[in-house]
């Protein structure tokens, strides 16, 4: 939810170090991190804030995972490799068998773009890899 | 894009042999998500959540039974609407189809593809095609624009269609071709507007094979088409081109409901070129309906416009020259613990004069009422009442142009009967009692005038015989067989009448076979009661199976012993029978050897003459369909050659269907008489069935007489096309038929 | 020479059960008459041991032979009877097919008579065919079951 970006973030870990000179925070260890209805778990979170308040959060795990819940229905969550989010863009780039689920849709590859805020996304398949996309039926919008 | 010819050339033998006209779908092995769900699968996969998706490298979508394989796929999430290219495949659980791109329409399964090929296997019929555009409405409904199409396995392209748009419709199971052309072998043979066929084999087929004939008529094309109107109802029209004689329209139209069914023909031709006879027509009808409990009619009318009509226009079965013109009713119910079986029939035959003029009109029967009730008095007795009432017109007799008449007249007939039956399992004694009265009334013709008679006479008629068995045991106790030998004695007292001058309107001598040793009058009909006091001595014999009962032999022999002359003849010229203590000796033998080779052979042995009166043989060996041969001698000392003329005939009929090679069939049957070393018909015939069995076509040749002295030949071709053209109902085999143990190739599986 | 009287020897087969009804359409007379000249029979009553039924019963005539002028001359008359025993309305061993066939001379000029003579033709085919059938019925599988 666009609401989650003003509540304050916790997060959980083994251990935390903070480099104060470029603003960014490290945790290791089952890291758990919580903003609004935002979550990430995952082996070592890295997040860095600019002086304009935009947040990048990276995240490494075997797999990482995280979840949203969105303005209109359902929730969107997923877990990769490797999770990249920028809040300014508010994309999510998540490699190595990445997968995204949606409202019963689930996208599965290699790497996966996500726009969360156009929800436009690409997946991409490893050289001998395959992209595997399920859509619900359409339940009649209007 | 994908080419357009149908295959790879014919080739359908195995190994080489593609399996499929359209590749099949390459499926994601994932278990299906759930109804309505769609999965896909490819390289690349980038889209907008709810909105679209756009899939590239080899891209397999599923969604319920339908599965699309294609180089790129866009999916509107929202019209459900997928747009696919460069290749695609598509498999909607019921047919395949390939082009280039395709739109289609997941949510209605409805779409269209380009350059597109087409296959369907349907309860194992096929069809494959290639079409300009591929239109799909459903899971059963497609059409083919500027398509190629045939009925036969991957790869094999002996033969095709070519029309301009074909619409198949497996619902209704009927398939419709516009502008077609058949083309087969590469040369186009035949083109037609408009040809609908069956797509399931329940019903009659609708493009029947076209039939190029030539002969004594010179060249002949018979170009059927078959309407499909209705489930219960259908019609085929039979154009018929004859180049010595014109245009010769036909159609036959059939309906079948549950209380009626029935079939129209009609044959038309408006000028004949060859004959003086103008306007010239055939109609067959024939109709049967239950028409409440217990009561049934029908309908039985056939009808020539001239004398000629049938020699002119072979049928193939020579046939009898009356052609019987009936409508009647009959009525059955339980009566005083009995049966009541009721008959009113109306029936006027119409009789062709022979070449020659001669002409052999019958009694026309309007009406005739006839009713018998039967009853039963436990096992032992039974009663037996038939009486009939009937007005008997129009016999005339002699050449066409000064025809000499016979009275017209009713005559009423009661005829009751009592019969006893004493068995025990060994023997048997069986008393008749019976009692014939009839009552004459003729109206006046020429010399004679007005008058009416009666006639009563009694019968009296045991009949009786023992069954001695014995049993044979091959080497395994449990098989074997029985044989019986069964004497049997038949006596008859029937007193004198005198009947010459009394009218004969259905009665004649019956042809004396070992049957009719067991009969107490030598008459047909109801006219002449003949004189009896003889006693009819026979000894028959049975062998059957010992387990199963099923009958593998019978034969019989048996003669009569008058007591008493019997002087009731026909009409004052008959010749009075001689004096006669013996009758003609009469034997017959029947065997199903096994279950392949049947034989049968009867003998008539002239008592007077010491000589044979006729005697035949023959034999037929069926090992499977597509495989007979039969062979019949037949002689006769004194048989019916033509018009009113009698003489001595012995005659050869031998009847041949043998596979000469792996599709090649032989078809033979000669047909022929030494008395007068003349051929009575004689047919040579090869048939082909294409290795894919996807054709076949026979070439035939028969020469027939259809009057004394006139030979007739006709050279028959006729392609068939598997699951398109009708089976067994081509001239081909109508000729095939008159071969015993005949079957149409198509019933015989490699 | 071997021979015994009918139904005093041991291989002898008589009908395995004692009720029985027809439902014969145009076989009933011909089945009816035969089955009633068996030993302690039963026929037409309500409660039968078993229903012998005609399933098919076609009659064909095709041109056996032909005259000198190619009108037909003789006719082969061919009948062909299919029948299913019934007990306890489930079918009672295979179905039984009977096929008699008969050659009769045919001329043009007495087409009436020889209409009535061939009625009595196929009347003696029916009861050929009627001995044959019963003869196979004293095979039918016994089964008690009641």
């Amino acid at each position: 939810l666009d609401s989650d970006r003003q509540q304050p973030i916790q997060i959980e870990a083994d251990q935390g170090s903070l480099d104060k000179q470029n603003q960014t925070t490290v945790f290791t260890g089952n890291v758990k991190m919580r903003q609004g209805t935002m979550y990430m778990n995952a082996a070592r979170v890295t997040a860095h804030k600019d002086n304009a308040g935009n947040q990048t959060i990276i995240a490494d795990g075997k797999p990482a995972t995280f979840g949203q819940q969105l303005e209109k229905d359902g929730m969107v969550f997923g877990h990769g490799d490797n999770v990249h989010y920028e809040s300014q863009s508010g994309i999510v780039t998540i490699t190595g068998n990445a997968q995204v689920n949606r409202g019963g849709d689930m996208a599965r590859g290699a790497v996966i773009v996500y726009n969360t805020n156009t929800e436009v996304y690409t997946v991409k398949s490893a050289p001998k890899g395959r992209v595997h996309v399920i859509i619900q039926p359409q339940q009649k919008k209007k | 894009a994908s080419p357009l010819s149908m295959g790879e050339g014919n080739v359908c033998t195995a190994p080489q042999r593609p399996k499929h006209f359209v590749k099949p779908v390459q499926s994601s092995g994932e278990s299906n998500p759930g109804t309505d769900v769609t999965r896909v699968v490819a390289d690349d996969v980038n889209g907008q959540s709810q909105v679209q998706v756009h899939a590239k490298g080899n891209v397999i979508i599923e969604r319920n039974d339908v599965t699309l394989n294609s180089d790129w796929a866009d999916y509107d999430q929202q019209s459900q609407i997928i747009k696919a290219g460069d290749h695609f495949t598509l498999d909607n659980g019921e047919s395949r189809v390939s082009g280039e791109h395709v739109t289609y329409d997941m949510a209605k399964s409805t779409g269209v593809g380009d350059a597109g090929r087409f296959e369907m296997e349907k309860d194992n019929r096929r069809l494959q095609g290639v079409g300009d555009e591929i239109q799909m409405g459903g899971k059963n409904r497609y059409r083919l624009q500027s398509a190629k199409f045939n009925t036969c396995n991957p790869g094999d392209d002996s033969w095709y269609i070519r029309s301009g748009s074909i619409d198949l419709d497996y619902d209704k199971n009927v398939g419709v071709a516009r502008n077609a052309t058949l083309v087969f072998g590469g040369v186009p043979l035949f083109y037609t507007p408009w040809i609908d066929f069956p797509l399931n084999g329940s019903r009659k087929s609708g493009f029947l094979a076209p039939t190029i004939k030539g002969g004594s008529d010179g060249f002949e094309l018979m170009t059927p088409y078959y309407l499909n109107l209705a489930p219960n109802y259908d019609a085929t029209i039979r154009p018929h081109l004859i180049s010595s004689r014109g245009i010769q329209l036909g159609g036959d139209f059939r309906y079948l409901q549950p209380k009626y069914q029935g079939q129209l023909s009609a044959d038309w031709v408006p000028s004949d070129q060859k004959s003086s006879h103008k306007n010239r027509a055939e109609v067959d009808f024939t109709h049967t309906q239950q028409l409440a409990k217990g009561l049934s009619g029908g309908i039985d009318y056939h009808q020539v416009s001239d004398d000629d009509y049938r020699r002119d226009f072979w049928s193939g079965d020579s046939g009898s020259v009356n052609l019987n013109r009936q409508a009647w009713l009959n009525y059955h119910q339980d009566l005083w613990g009995g049966t009541f079986d009721g008959n009113l029939m109306v029936q006027k035959y119409q009789t062709l004069a022979s070449t020659s003029g001669y002409k052999d009109q019958p009694y026309s029967r309007l009406p005739r009422l006839s009713a018998t009730w039967n009853r039963y008095f436990g096992n032992h007795y039974a009663v037996n009442v038939y009486a009939e009432a009937t007005r008997f017109e129009g016999k005339e007799t002699g050449h066409k142009d000064w025809l000499n008449k016979y009275p017209n007249g009713t005559r009423l007939v009661l005829f009751p009967s009592l019969t006893a039956d004493y068995s025990t399992t060994w023997g048997y004694v069986r008393p008749k009692l019976s009692f014939h009265a009839t009552h004459y009334d003729m109206s006046k013709q020429n010399n004679q005038d007005k008058r009416s008679m009666d006639r009563a006479v009694p019968l009296l008629s045991v009949d009786s015989g023992m069954t001695f068995e014995r049993l044979w045991k091959t080497r395994n106790m449990h098989k074997g067989f029985i044989q019986t030998l069964e004497p049997r004695l038949f006596y008859t007292y029937i007193p004198r009448r005198n009947q010459e001058d009394m009218p004969l309107f259905d009665t004649a001598e019956n042809s004396f076979t070992y049957d009719q040793l067991f009969r107490e009058n030598r008459y047909s009909g109801q006219d002449r009661i003949n004189a009896a006091n003889f006693l009819t001595t026979a000894l028959q014999s049975r062998v059957y199976d010992s387990t199963t009962g099923i009958e593998r032999f019978a034969a019989g022999i048996g003669q009569r012993f008058y007591f008493q002359d019997d002087n009731v003849k026909l009409n004052e010229n008959t010749p009075k029978n001689k004096e006669r203590k013996r009758s003609d000796m009469v034997a017959f033998g029947r065997a199903a050897l096994s279950n392949h080779i049947t034989a049968e052979s009867k003998w008539h042995y002239n008592q007077d003459l010491k000589t044979s009166e006729s005697y035949n043989f023959g034999i037929r060996y069926t090992p499977k369909p597509g495989k007979t041969i039969s062979v019949r001698y037949k002689y006769g000392r004194d048989e019916n050659l033509y018009d009113d003329v009698y003489g001595k005939m012995r005659s050869i009929d031998v009847g041949v269907q043998w596979p000469v090679s792996r599709n090649y069939y032989l078809v033979a049957r000669q047909n022929y008489d030494f008395a007068h070393s003349v051929t009575l018909n004689q047919t040579i015939g090869l048939e082909y069935q294409s290795p894919c069995h996807c054709w076949s076509a026979g070439l035939v040749g028969a020469r027939y007489t259809d009057d004394y002295k006139k030979r007739k030949t006709a050279v028959l071709f006729q392609l068939q096309l598997r699951d398109l053209t009708g089976v067994g109902n081509g001239p081909l085999s109508q000729l095939g038929s008159q071969i015993p143990g005949y079957s149409n190739t198509y019933e015989v599986k490699h | 020479c071997g021979f015994h009287l009918k139904g005093t020897s041991a291989f002898d087969t008589p009908l395995p059960y004692h009720s029985w009804k027809i439902d014969g359409g145009s076989m009933q007379r011909a089945l009816e008459v035969v089955l009633r000249r068996q030993p302690d029979v039963v026929v037409d009553i309500e409660q039968p041991d078993v229903v012998v039924k005609v399933i098919a019963a076609t009659q064909d005539s095709t041109t056996s032979s032909v005259d000198l002028s190619g009108g037909a001359s003789e006719y082969l008359l061919s009948l062909n009877v299919t029948v299913q025993a019934y007990r306890h309305d489930q079918p009672l061993g295979d179905p039984i097919q009977v096929t008699v066939n008969r050659y009769m001379d045919y001329s043009d000029h007495e087409v009436l008579a020889k209409e009535n003579e061939q009625n009595m033709i196929w009347h003696d085919m029916r009861t050929d065919a009627a001995e044959q059938i019963v003869r196979r019925l004293a095979f039918l599988p016994v089964n008690t079951t009641e």
